[in-house]
């Protein structure tokens, strides 16, 4: 049987988990949370979105995690950038960029991994076990409108060995 | 193999420092038929326009400075909210601004000029959208390659400053909006009943019955409120002076002279 994929993602703190339905980017750390409750106003970085992609089932390995944004076009002035980091940080928002997630997401496949396995882009996972932290975080400049962004796919690939 | 999971956002601007929310934990103003929603949304926008207006102070046309990055640089801080720009309070955006361009060289200029006017330019506003990137805190903005429309033309800026950064004092702001929303409802309601036909109201801990000068008493210490923190925000606008003798002196030796150190 093929590995099932959960991603576990982390609140306040390294102990404070969810299993996320979603990955909103928002103006509180909550998982799931509404957007429209929460939303990120002009100018701002939403909260830090914090996860792991976690695989359980059978399989021998898994190796060279990929993510990417696969579908979805973003509206001026708004961006989302991503980081991966093997220890666990708070997430931050408003005015505070992240300290991790600065690179912008790709829009297509990677050539290579960019989510790293015990620290390492060339790491592999036996039996069971997550890949390292993912931070997710939207930047708003002062150039956005007010609206509804578009929804946007997030899609992660892998390569099992079963 | 690959699985997915979406993201999305709602993006926001504010159209005041607080919301109806804030102001009614914060004043106890919780009667919704007696302080409707749409009265007190109402008020909130009036108040901003004085919060900005005691606030912040107007900046009219000012020549700008280019540096080699192409970056317009601003005389003064702290870039705050324009009058009158009715959206994203608490954060400065293109719409915060007005940016001009200037003609001085074209015969029609010379004409002006020859005329007996004092003006000797023609000016255009920048839209909003040639407006690319602004940085409020170092107080610099940069245009899109489309503006100005003639490399000669000059650029120049009406913007509106503050005391201290705006993210410094978005609790100032939001109490401050807070206070003048509430002295407008009161000042209403002082010389009207009350809708549902009482001639009290009760509110935040206080009562007054249907009387000018308690309402004015009440009013009198929302202003005096207000305007501590009015005092706290608003730029300093002014030379320093010094008041003492040589020793106290950051002038010079002479006591006539200017100040050496600007």
């Amino acid at each position: 049987m093929a590995s099932t994929v959960t991603f576990i993602e982390y609140l306040s703190s390294e102990t404070t988990t969810a299993t996320p339905t979603q990955l909103d980017l928002v103006s509180t750390v909550a998982a799931n949370a509404s957007r429209s409750t929460y939303p990120v106003s002009v100018g701002n970085y939403s909260q830090t979105k914090a996860f792991k992609i976690r695989f359980d089932g059978t399989f021998t390995n898994v190796s060279q995690v990929k993510l990417y944004k696969s579908d979805g076009a973003y509206l001026t002035g708004e961006t989302i950038a991503y980081g991966v980091s093997s220890s666990y940080h708070v997430p931050t928002g408003g005015a505070y960029e992240d300290s991790v997630a600065d690179t912008a997401i790709p829009t297509s496949l990677p050539a290579t991994a960019n989510v790293t396995i015990g620290g390492d882009l060339g790491g592999t996972i036996t039996g069971s076990g997550a890949t390292d932290f993912v931070y997710l975080q939207s930047s708003v400049t002062i150039q956005a409108i007010s609206a509804t962004a578009n929804s946007k796919t997030l899609t992660v690939t892998w390569t099992e060995v079963a | 193999m690959a699985t997915t999971i979406t993201t999305q956002s709602v993006i926001s601007k504010d159209t005041a420092f607080c919301t109806e929310t804030e102001f009614r934990n914060e004043t106890g103003f919780t009667d919704t038929t007696e302080f409707t929603s749409a009265d007190i949304g109402r008020k909130i926008l009036e108040a901003v326009e004085k919060v900005k207006r005691d606030m912040f102070v107007s900046i009219r046309l000012e020549f700008t400075t280019k540096d080699s990055n192409d970056r317009y640089f601003l005389s003064r801080r702290w870039i705050a909210n324009a009058y009158g720009s009715d959206v994203s309070h608490g954060v400065v955006t293109p719409l915060d601004f007005r940016v001009w361009e200037s003609n001085e060289t074209s015969a029609v200029t010379s004409a002006y000029f020859l005329q007996g006017s004092r003006i000797n330019r023609l000016i255009y506003e920048i839209p909003k959208e040639g407006i690319s990137e602004f940085d409020p805190i170092n107080g610099f903005f940069k245009l899109t390659d489309s503006y100005p429309t003639d490399s000669n033309y000059r650029i120049f800026c009406d913007y509106w400053i503050a005391g201290k950064p705006l993210d410094e004092i978005q609790t100032e702001l939001k109490f401050a909006n807070i206070l003048w929303a509430e002295i407008l409802i009161l000042e209403e309601k002082k010389g009207k009943r009350m809708k549902n036909g009482v001639v009290s109201i009760s509110q935040g801990g206080r009562t007054i019955t249907r009387s000018e000068s308690e309402y004015n008493e009440w009013i009198r210490d929302l202003w005096n409120a207000y305007h501590s923190y009015v005092n706290f925000c608003r730029p300093y606008y002014g030379k320093n002076v010094c008041i003492g003798r040589f020793g106290e002196s950051r002038n010079g030796y002479f006591p006539r002279y200017g100040r050496y150190n600007w």
